[in-house]
C-alpha cells in the first residue's frame, strides 16, 4: 500500500515539475508578446491622456531597421508617463522566432515590441488610419483625449521624431 | 470681371495640381504608358490587340514581400493569359535607394525566374505616380472597355503574404473572374503591408 501511494506522489511531482518546466520554456521561446487584431484596436482606441507613438516595421524591411536606433535613443531620453511607445512588428508569424527575437537581442533593443498575429492586412490597415496603404516604416502619434492623430507613412529620421512629439506634448 | 478671372485660374490651378497628381481609383481610365523591358523592347498597353484587360502589379527585385509574390505573380499570368488578361509588371524603385533594382538586375531575375510576362522598368517613377502605386507588390487590374482601358480593382493579390496556401481570399483573380463573367468585382479594393515604392530623393 505504501509503495504505490509513493509512487503517485512522484508520479505527480513530476508532472507538475514537467509542466512547469514546459510553461517556463513556452514563455521563453514565445518571448515576443503577440497582438491580435482586437488588441491593436483597443490601443488605438487608449482614450487615455497620454501620447501614443506607434511604429510598424518589420525586419525585413531595409528602411524600418535603419530608423530603429534612434526611436531606441529617444525612448531613453523621454518620459515615460507623458509618451507611450509600441513597435508593432509586422514580422511574418512563421518566422518571428527565428529572425525578430535574435533581431532584438543582437541589437539591444528595450523598447516595447508586439508581434502582429492578424496577417489579413487588409482587415485593419484602415483602422490605424484610412490614407495609410500599408507601405511600412509608418509611425502613428496619437492622444485620444487631445484629439491629436498624425500619420506618418514614410521613414521619420531624429530630429523629426523629436521635433512630432514636441509639438504634440 | 477680375475676381472671375481669379476664381478661373484657381479652379485651372486646382486641375493642374491634380492632374499632376493622379492616382487611379475604380472607375477611372488608364492613360497608355510606353516602358523599356528587361529585353530592351518598349511595351505600351496598345500593343495588345486582342486583350481583355490586365494584371498590372507594381513589384520589384529586393522587397521580402515581393518576392513572397513572385511565384503568385507567375502563377497569375499562366491562369489568365489565357483568357486574356495577361500580367505587366513594372518595377519603380529608385536604384539609388534600392540598388538591388537595378535594370540589369531586373534582367538576372527575369530570366532566373522565366518571367513570361513583360517587366518594365519605371526609371523616372512616373508611371507609379500616375496610378498612385505606393507598395511592391500593388496590383492594379484594368479592363477594356471599348476603346478604354478602366480600373477595375486595386490592392493586394490575395490575403495571406507569408504563405499561399493558407490566403483564403484572391482578391485579384476573383476580380478578373467577375469581370469575365461581366460583373464588378465584389470587392475592387485592399490594402496589404509591404514595402513602400524606393522614391527618388529630392
Amino acid at each position: 500500500m505504501f509503495l504505490p501511494l509513493k509512487n503517485i506522489v512522484m508520479k505527480a511531482l513530476l508532472i507538475i515539475v514537467l509542466l512547469l518546466l514546459s510553461s517556463v520554456l513556452t514563455t521563453f521561446s514565445e518571448g515576443i508578446r503577440k497582438i491580435s487584431k482586437a488588441e491593436l484596436v483597443g490601443i488605438l482606441n487608449n482614450p487615455t491622456d497620454k501620447l501614443h507613438v506607434v511604429n510598424f516595421w518589420a525586419t525585413w524591411c531595409g528602411p524600418c531597421v535603419k530608423e530603429l536606433p534612434d526611436f531606441q535613443k529617444t525612448v531613453n531620453e523621454t518620459d515615460g508617463s507623458k509618451v507611450e511607445f509600441l513597435f508593432i512588428s509586422l514580422d511574418f508569424p512563421s518566422d518571428a522566432e527565428k529572425k525578430l527575437v535574435p533581431f532584438l537581442k543582437k541589437n539591444n533593443y528595450t523598447f516595447n515590441v508586439c508581434l502582429m498575429t492578424e496577417t489579413d492586412y487588409n482587415s485593419w490597415i484602415d483602422e490605424v488610419d484610412p490614407s495609410w496603404q500599408g507601405n511600412i516604416p509608418a509611425t502613428l502619434f496619437f492622444n485620444r483625449a487631445r484629439k491629436i492623430h498624425h500619420f506618418v507613412a514614410e521613414s521619420i529620421d531624429r530630429p523629426q521624431l523629436i521635433k512630432t512629439i514636441q509639438s504634440h506634448l | 470681371m477680375k475676381a472671375r478671372t481669379l476664381i478661373a485660374s484657381f479652379i485651372l490651378s486646382l486641375f493642374v495640381f491634380t492632374g499632376a497628381q493622379a492616382q487611379y481609383k475604380v472607375g477611372d481610365v488608364v492613360s497608355d504608358f510606353s516602358l523599356k523591358n528587361v529585353d530592351n523592347k518598349n511595351v505600351s498597353l496598345a500593343q495588345y490587340n486582342s486583350a481583355k484587360g490586365f494584371i498590372v502589379v507594381f513589384t520589384c527585385n529586393s522587397c521580402p514581400v515581393a518576392q513572397k509574390y513572385e511565384s503568385r505573380v507567375v502563377q497569375l499570368n499562366k491562369e489568365f493569359s489565357p483568357l486574356a488578361f495577361p500580367v505587366i509588371a513594372i518595377n519603380s524603385n529608385d536604384v539609388n535607394v534600392a540598388p538591388g533594382d537595378s535594370f540589369e538586375e531586373m534582367q538576372k531575375k527575369a530570366k532566373a525566374d522565366a518571367y513570361s510576362f513583360p517587366y518594365l522598368y519605371d526609371e523616372s517613377q512616373a508611371v507609379a505616380k500616375r496610378f498612385g502605386a505606393t507598395n511592391t507588390p500593388h496590383v492594379y487590374v484594368l479592363a477594356k472597355e471599348g476603346d478604354k482601358v478602366v480600373v477595375k480593382y486595386v490592392g493586394a493579390i490575395d490575403n495571406n503574404a507569408d504563405d499561399s496556401s493558407k490566403a483564403d481570399k484572391k482578391y485579384a483573380a476573383d476580380a478578373i473572374y467577375s469581370i469575365l463573367d461581366g460583373k464588378a468585382p465584389a470587392i475592387s479594393a485592399t490594402k496589404a503591408i509591404g514595402c513602400g515604392i524606393k522614391w527618388k530623393k529630392t
